[in-house]
């Protein structure tokens, strides 16, 4: 009997399926032991069959899951991220493709059990001994769930990152003999999954153009500014090397600083709508700097252009280091501190401009005080309107104030006001203390 | 002698700026360039001849190649010299990324907006 090459072959096929299938029941194993050919040859034959059933079902849902999967990301250009695992009947993972997974908690329900234990696992371990450990828990019993289960996620490649979509499927349940598997409930997993993500793919697709329509708007913004300055700016340099000339008529030289002023206020003009365009287009963009080093350099730029004696006093009750948008916290120390400086009073003796940081309520707070010509009553509401200027001996563009509300408007934060005529001037900056991505 | 090299499109600037270099300096010489590849052939040959300006005054955008194209280019041929150069960029632009992009070479010592001033000059020379 032992050497009928038929029995050899049919064994040698049972060995080989032993490592892979679940225990005989005792009796089973037994019979295979005694060798009683036409039982054992019977009974191994039936395990054979079931065996290839099985696993001709497995190879159709599993290259069925891998098509579809391709076909979407051929056809949508669509990044698809896979928690996709597929197993032999022994729970032994087959096949395994780990996505870029981040749900939302609405998306997670999507999920079954056994998809959230798996991401929870794979969150936890990372990919490889989350298969280790989930074939673990199998192994102790817990259940015994299905023997086929793919999910899918997709993930826009959305440069931000911000949408990642899932959505897992089970496809057999506990102790379900595979070929019980319904073709048409994956068809139905995956019509639903196209049509995410179609819909993704469309809504990407505007983002896109939109995306390019601003940053044609910002080279346009940032080459006509350059243009329009060019031809200033050698004007500029022109009229000082006119007032370093040795003779010029006190008249002449008069009409010379006037048409000096109006070129300084068109360029200010100029890099403020600049400024305001970026704002309005551009996403927060936050960094570590220093408030105190950055407040300080601002005080010193406008002290040397404006060559004012205002004393700065700083008030620093928190970590200067504040994680926020570099660029656009500037604009606001500059506009904010500027004014300060700008509109001192000149009639007394030690103006000042105090700079206090602090934190509160999950907030940082920037206090910007002075002793000023402060606001009259009736001009502070209008002071953060496009265009206002509250002083006729105002050389500003009206935009400062407005730019600052912009900004604190896109950087989620809030800004208040307090001033009395004669007295000073108080603005309090509040921006909310933001965390960087580990 | 200190030998100045402007490089900018504008002719007005390279007067300006050259008249502003001569005020400040009664050592300087200028050489100007309208041209941004006419300027790079001719510090390919200074470098040969080992006879660098001391200062370069050098605009970002002009037609052919830009004010960073002109170094990248010169680099490419002479990497240490290049960075030697002390070239400063002297620019209407208010982009930042220009600044930040500057602050990539090596060559580039300073960032101006202009016009050029006498002090400006008068610091350099300090």
């Amino acid at each position: 009997m032992s050497e009928d090459p038929h029995y050899q072959q049919l064994l040698e096929d049972y060995r080989k399926l032993q490592l892979r299938v679940t225990r005989f029941s005792a009796t089973e194993q037994e019979l295979i032991n005694t060798r009683d050919r036409l039982d054992s040859e019977l009974l191994l034959y039936k395990r054979l069959h079931e065996f290839n059933l099985q696993a001709l079902t497995l190879s159709s849902q599993e290259s069925f899951f891998r098509f579809t999967t391709e076909y979407i990301v051929d056809l949508f250009e669509v990044e698809v991220g896979l928690i996709m695992f597929s197993r032999n009947v022994t729970g032994e993972i087959l096949f395994f493709k780990e996505g870029n997974i981040a749900l939302t908690q609405e998306q997670e329900g999507l999920m079954n059990e056994w998809g959230k234990r798996f991401l929870a696992m794979m969150n936890e371990h990372g990919e490889k001994r989350t298969v280790v450990l989930y074939n673990q828990d199998f192994s102790k019993g817990l259940d015994r769930p299905s023997t086929v289960e793919l999910g899918i996620c997709y993930k826009d490649t959305d440069p931000d990152g911000l949408h990642s979509i899932c959505l897992a499927g089970i496809v057999t349940k506990a102790n379900a003999p595979l070929y019980a598997i319904q073709p048409d409930r994956i068809r139905t997993i995956f019509s639903v999954f196209a049509q995410q993500v179609i819909a993704i793919s469309q809504n990407r697709r505007k983002t896109e153009e939109l995306r390019k329509i601003n940053s044609e708007l910002d080279n346009f913004v940032y080459s006509v500014s350059h243009d329009l300055r060019s031809p200033l700016l050698s004007v500029k340099g022109i009229l000082s090397l006119v007032f370093d000339l040795q003779q010029i008529e006190p008249e002449a030289e008069q009409y010379l600083r006037m048409a000096e002023t109006s070129i300084n206020r068109l360029d200010g003009i100029i890099q403020e709508i600049l400024t305001y365009s970026r704002n309005s287009r551009m996403e927060v963009q936050p960094e570590w700097l220093n408030v105190e080093e950055m407040a300080e350099e601002v005080y010193e730029d406008i002290r040397f252009s404006t060559e004012s004696q205002v004393r700065f006093i700083k008030d620093i009750q928190t970590d200067s280091l504040i994680y926020s948008d570099h660029a656009r916290v500037n604009v606001l120390l500059r506009n904010i501190i500027g004014n300060a400086v700008k509109y001192r009073n000149k009639k007394i003796k030690d103006q000042f401009v105090k700079f206090r940081l602090f934190s509160e309520d999950q907030q940082l707070v920037m206090e910007v005080s002075d002793n000023g010509e402060g606001i009259p009553a009736d001009r502070i509401d209008k002071i953060f309107d496009m265009f206002y200027r509250g002083t006729k001996n105002s050389t500003g563009t009206g935009l400062g104030l407005y730019i600052v509300k912009e900004i604190i408007i896109k950087m989620n934060g809030h800004i208040h006001v307090d001033s009395s005529e004669g007295e000073g001037t108080t603005f309090t900056i509040r921006l909310p203390i933001l965390n960087p991505k580990v | 002698m200190r030998l100045y090299m402007l490089i900018d499109d504008v002719d007005v600037f390279n007067k300006v700026h050259g008249k502003v270099i001569s005020l400040a300096d009664p050592d300087a010489s200028v050489t100007c360039f309208l041209s941004s590849v006419e300027a790079l052939n001719y510090l390919k040959e200074a470098i040969r001849q080992q006879e660098t300006p001391d200062f370069i005054f050098l605009d970002i955008n002009m037609p052919e190649i830009n004010g960073f194209e002109l170094l990248d280019q010169l680099k490419e041929l002479y990497p240490a010299e290049t960075d030697a150069l002390q070239v400063y960029m002297l620019t209407s632009s208010l982009d930042e990324r220009d600044v930040l992009r500057s602050e990539g070479y090596a060559a580039i010592k300073g960032y101006y907006s202009k016009p050029l001033t006498k002090d400006i000059i008068q610091s350099l020379i300090e």
